[in-house]
């Protein structure tokens, strides 16, 4: 598994240039001096949720060239090599989140313009959009190829747009408003965090189900 | 002398919707380079997906050193070595980054080896392979795929494509390969010239029209 990992690393360092890379880096230091806190904060937002759609582009890479299949013939369970891939994904998200994350607590020790927590809070919040979204897209991806990120955008869209009428609209989305408000935002956290691991296995389920069966 | 089968096919059916697959019995034993040759569309690479579990059959059972896929599936793979008429390697690798790649596969992975042989076929370490030749590429392929050690060694039209003097290098090498470690190999091809060189068995695939 640990080969695959490396795999799909060096082939993301391989497509990103120093250019780029070196243009990535003024990019965050850019917004993070002229944007300041709310720069970062959009940062710990935008960052894990731009970056969930990378690795899902490298998927459909290797199932148009035929690397998918190729794979099987190594000594790797199948579940291991979805595994490799979700593992890969996640970490990248990880990674820019903690990148953001340092950016975030370093602006808002210079500027306190907002609260520490505040900050922290919303890159955790970015980090589990950005995990969301990657395990939503994954199977569809095993299952549809670029048809499945259609969907899923779609269905997230419309996921999104559905949330913020009932939030504003209803009676139970203000009341739900108003009972974030009051819960300690530690226990919703780790309540998040315990429902998006479980989306996370079950999505993993699903992708290895699928991903086998195209050995049929 | 009691050799055992490497590979052990009984029964073995693949349907798809315009063609059939069948092969009632087939062994073949350590230490054979055996020739797989037959028209296009006989089923030479269906066969071959069988053996390596790449397609599943309706019935009947393979066996691959005595394992089946089924309780046994990555013990086969560890000792299985697979070559395929196209490069799935990532392009934008090189030489030293599909070897990083596969050494962290293959735990038997024989580092001198690779390096021997990207030498002799003398491929450049740090380039992306998209700039290799068809003939480079298949080079690397044979030199990836001897370096862990395999016992069985699968080729699917591996030399298809390359000029005479390419594909006659390679196929030396590898009967110098094979007579010095003691490997097995299956060699599909529908260049007979190219078995007869190096293969001491032949497989006939034959199609069938329908009735």
């Amino acid at each position: 598994m640990s080969g695959l990992l490396y795999k799909d690393f060096q082939l993301i360092l391989n497509k990103i240039s120093v250019k780029s890379r070196l243009l990535i880096i003024l990019v965050l230091l850019l917004v993070t001096i002229f944007g300041r806190e709310s720069g970062t904060i959009f940062l710990s937002i935008m960052g894990p949720i731009s970056l969930a759609s990378m690795p899902t582009g490298l998927l459909i890479a290797d199932q148009e060239s035929g690397w998918n299949r190729f794979v099987g013939v190594f000594p790797i369970p199948k579940r291991n090599i979805v595994l490799a891939r979700y593992i890969f994904c996640i970490s990248l998200i990880v990674s820019i989140s903690f990148i953001t994350l340092i950016l975030s607590i370093a602006t808002a020790l210079i500027f306190q313009q907002f609260s520490l927590q505040i900050h922290i809070l919303i890159s955790i919040v970015g980090l589990l959009i950005g995990i969301m979204y990657v395990v939503l897209l994954l199977p569809a991806v095993y299952a549809s190829g670029t048809f499945g990120i259609t969907i899923v955008n779609i269905l997230v869209l419309v996921l999104i747009m559905g949330g913020v009428y009932i939030l504003q609209k209803t009676t139970w989305g203000l009341s739900f408003i108003a009972w974030i408000g009051n819960t300690n935002s530690f226990l919703l956290v780790i309540t998040s965090c315990i429902l998006i691991a479980v989306i996370s296995i079950v999505s993993m389920i699903i992708s290895t189900k699928v991903y086998s069966n195209t050995f049929k | 002398m009691d050799t055992k089968p490497v590979i052990d096919v009984l029964n073995l059916s693949k349907r798809y919707k315009n063609f059939q697959l069948q092969i009632n019995n087939l062994k073949i034993n350590e230490g054979s380079i055996v020739g797989l040759i037959g028209e296009n569309g006989s089923g030479k690479s269906t066969f071959l997906n069988l053996l390596l579990n790449q397609i599943k059959s309706e019935i009947g059972n393979v066996k691959i050193f005595g394992l089946d896929y089924v309780k046994d599936e990555c013990q086969i793979k560890l000792n299985l070595g697979v070559i395929l008429e196209q490069n799935y390697f990532p392009n934008s690798f090189s030489v030293q980054q599909i070897e990083k790649m596969l050494e962290k596969v293959y735990p038997c992975w024989d580092k001198k080896l690779y390096h021997n042989l990207i030498d002799e076929f003398d491929l450049p370490t740090n380039k992306p392979i998209s700039n290799f030749s068809r003939g480079m590429l298949a080079k690397l392929n044979f030199a990836a795929t001897l370096s862990h050690h395999p016992r069985l060694l699968i080729a699917d039209e591996a030399t298809s494509g390359l000029d005479p003097i390419v594909r006659k290098e390679i196929l030396s090498m590898l009967k110098e390969y094979v007579n010095d470690n003691q490997m097995t190999v299956l060699l599909s091809s529908h260049i007979l010239s190219d078995l007869e060189q190096v293969a001491n068995y032949f497989i006939f695939s034959k199609r069938s029209k329908d009735r």
